[in-house]
């Protein structure tokens, strides 16, 4: 194959790719963004659909969402550092019963942990409540959190925690200066990471969400399956920004940052 | 350049017998350091001298506690830090062993100001001092340092030399009374790190710490070290000062890792066997490492004890310059000997030669040093 051959199929594929680009955005973003704010705005110009209504629903969706990213982060981060510093079998058990939570749909889990809850005496007061819902998160999106954390502890140089080791004897105190501190982006991406899974998250939500509760998916669903279609445009709206706007600051100003 | 030197008393380190070794993937055990002694005067500067992989490394972080030795022991003070073997196992944490550390790349704390990384050096006396004294300490190590107005700097906005400064005042700042170096000066210029490894020297000379460093650059360990251990394949080959390791050389390996070495054929002669009939002229021997039987030896020159002339003495053979390199301050030629053996020879450059030259080699007898060591000959391959 001679190299203008080469340049042929190599210029025809870049254009490929400009045709498709627009089309693509389109189908996945424009047409269904076009449609939710077409029923918002009919159900908000009717007067059926109030943005205030909406607001109990995302503070909710945003409170679970940060307290399981948070967790999640700070259940992952000694089973990185054990796994990337002093690599055992129990650390790789550990990392791999995090994987499998990813694994496991988030129906499973919930089943299996309000199951667990109903028939455990002790454990029957979490049964419908904002924690329990949290650990379902947890487990099933601690995961997404564990590959960017093992990242950031892999990223520290050795000779830095040896210098901190030799410099202060307080551990606690050292791994917060200089690990943790170290750490921080990768560990923010990775709950960043959980968080924009748990805004989405259904079955586990719809399972496990205590009486009265909801988040937006929950909120979508519900409206959809009365047909109340503008509600279901507004609080899906409502969702694409929250996600979008964690997107922006998780991938693309992240990337922004690493190219100057 | 250097001001108000902030002085404390080093330590003086013993090693008994350090043995390190590491596991390898396949179960494996590799020997880093194999029994080494050594025992360091308070407040002088020692090199560890060696190719990569002889252990200099292992030795200095068995010293800092970064590294558990297998065998032996380490005192600090006279206290003893890490004790293994027969007896009950001693060990002092590295964070409670009072020594400074400088990495090789400085590792100072990227997310913290210069002065942060300072006051980080300084949390093991941060009880003791308030926040203003703290703060004068800081300036004062940066004063030592050379930095002064650096403090709110972030590292990555420093040099490779200003960093290196950085960590050398992080790790002066609680005290230490022992200074490790590893490798400090090996990522900076050529230029830069005679500049750097210079001010180091002075300001560890002034603070008066006992300091110990690795190096594979036998010109910085001769420079900054009052005394040099040599190490080859985990062990400590000799332990002297610059002037004991160039002169009299333990075995040929240490004399050729410590300066370019020749070495020639001779057969000792004299009552006392105190000289070599060598084809470069006898050669006085001060130093005899052989068999006291044989007569047999392979004589230690260095180029510059190889003198170049036109003229043929009676004990001196003819030889052909082969190489030509000229430095100005001298000359370095290779000369052949009718039987095949090439010397180097270093002489001023009055008196030049060219390739092709037919010279007679003889050994400079009259200046300082013309003395020499000798070696068994089955030491040739070594």
């Amino acid at each position: 194959m001679g190299p203008d051959k080469d340049q042929a199929i190599a210029g025809a594929g870049q254009c490929d790719v400009e045709r498709t680009t627009p089309f693509c955005l389109c189908l996945c973003l424009v047409i269904p963004i076009a449609s939710l704010a077409t029923w918002a705005q009919r159900g908000i110009a009717g007067g059926r659909v109030s943005i205030n209504d909406l607001m109990q629903p995302a503070i909710s969706t945003a409170t679970v969402a940060v307290i399981a990213a948070v967790l999640a982060v700070a259940v992952v981060m000694p089973i990185a550092i054990a796994t990337t510093r002093r690599p055992h079998r129990s650390s790789d058990i550990a990392a791999v019963s995090v994987i499998v939570g990813f694994a496991i749909p988030g129906l499973v889990i919930a089943l299996a942990l309000a199951v667990f809850t109903l028939n455990t005496p002790v454990l029957k007061g979490l049964y419908q409540t904002s924690a329990l819902l949290i650990i379902a998160y947890v487990i099933h999106f601690g995961s997404q959190a564990l590959a960017s954390t093992e990242s950031a502890v892999r990223a520290i140089p050795h000779a830095l925690r040896e210098s901190s080791r030799l410099l202060e004897s307080n551990p606690i105190r050292r791994f917060f200066q200089v690990d943790f501190a170290l750490m921080r982006p990768g560990l923010v991406a990775g709950g960043g990471l959980v968080m924009l899974s748990t805004l989405k998250e259904l079955p586990a939500t719809l399972l496990l969400s205590p009486i009265g509760f909801s988040t937006l998916t929950t909120e979508i669903w519900s409206s959809y399956e009365e047909g109340f279609y503008a509600e279901t445009g507004a609080a899906s709206l409502v969702l694409v920004a929250v996600s979008a706007t964690l997107t922006w600051f998780l991938v693309l100003r992240r990337s922004e940052v690493v190219r100057g | 350049m250097l001001s108000a030197p902030d002085t404390f008393v080093g330590a003086a380190v013993s090693l008994n017998g350090i043995s390190v070794a590491y596991a390898t993937d396949s179960g494996d055990s590799v020997v880093a350091v194999n029994a080494a002694d050594l025992n360091i005067e308070a407040g002088s500067i020692v090199a560890l001298l060696g190719p990569s992989g002889c252990g200099k490394t292992s030795l200095l972080r068995a010293i800092a506690g970064l590294e558990d030795p297998t065998a032996g022991s380490v005192s600090i003070g006279g206290a003893t830090v890490s004790s293994q073997g027969s007896g009950k196992r001693h060990w002092v944490k590295p964070e409670k062993r009072n020594v400074g550390m400088v990495f090789q790349d400085g590792a100072l704390f990227p997310h913290l100001t210069v002065t942060q990384n300072i006051v980080f050096g300084l949390r093991s006396m941060r009880k003791a001092l308030s926040r203003t004294e703290v703060l004068a300490r800081v300036d004062e190590l940066l004063d030592l340092v050379d930095l002064q107005g650096f403090g709110n700097r972030l590292p990555n906005t420093l040099s490779g030399g200003q960093q290196q400064r950085v960590a050398l005042a992080r790790s002066l700042a609680p005290q230490p009374k022992v200074l490790l170096l590893d490798e400090p000066f090996s990522a900076l210029d050529t230029s830069l790190r005679v500049q750097v490894r210079a001010e180091v020297a002075r300001i560890v000379r002034d603070v008066g710490v006992t300091t110990v460093f690795v190096t594979h650059d036998q010109d910085e360990a001769f420079v900054l070290g009052d005394r040099v251990a040599v190490m080859q394949a985990g062990n400590i080959e000799q332990f002297g000062t610059p002037d004991e390791l160039y002169r009299s050389p333990a075995t040929p390996w240490v004399a050729g890792f410590v300066g370019e070495a020749n070495f020639v054929l001779g057969v000792v002669t004299g009552n006392d066997a105190t000289f070599a009939a060598t084809p470069i002229g006898v050669v006085t021997i001060e130093d005899r490492r052989t068999d006291p039987n044989s007569n047999d030896v392979q004589v230690l020159v260095r180029p510059e004890q190889v003198n170049l002339r036109h003229d043929p003495t009676d004990d001196t053979e003819a030889a052909t310059i082969r190489t030509v390199e000229y430095y100005g301050h001298d000359v370095r030629y290779e000369v052949e000997l009718a039987d095949g053996t090439v010397l180097a020879a270093r002489t001023h450059s009055t008196e030049l030669y060219a390739r092709g030259d037919i010279v007679y080699p003889s050994f400079q007898s009259r200046q300082r040093g013309s003395t020499s060591a000798a070696f068994s000959v089955d030491h040739a391959d070594a």
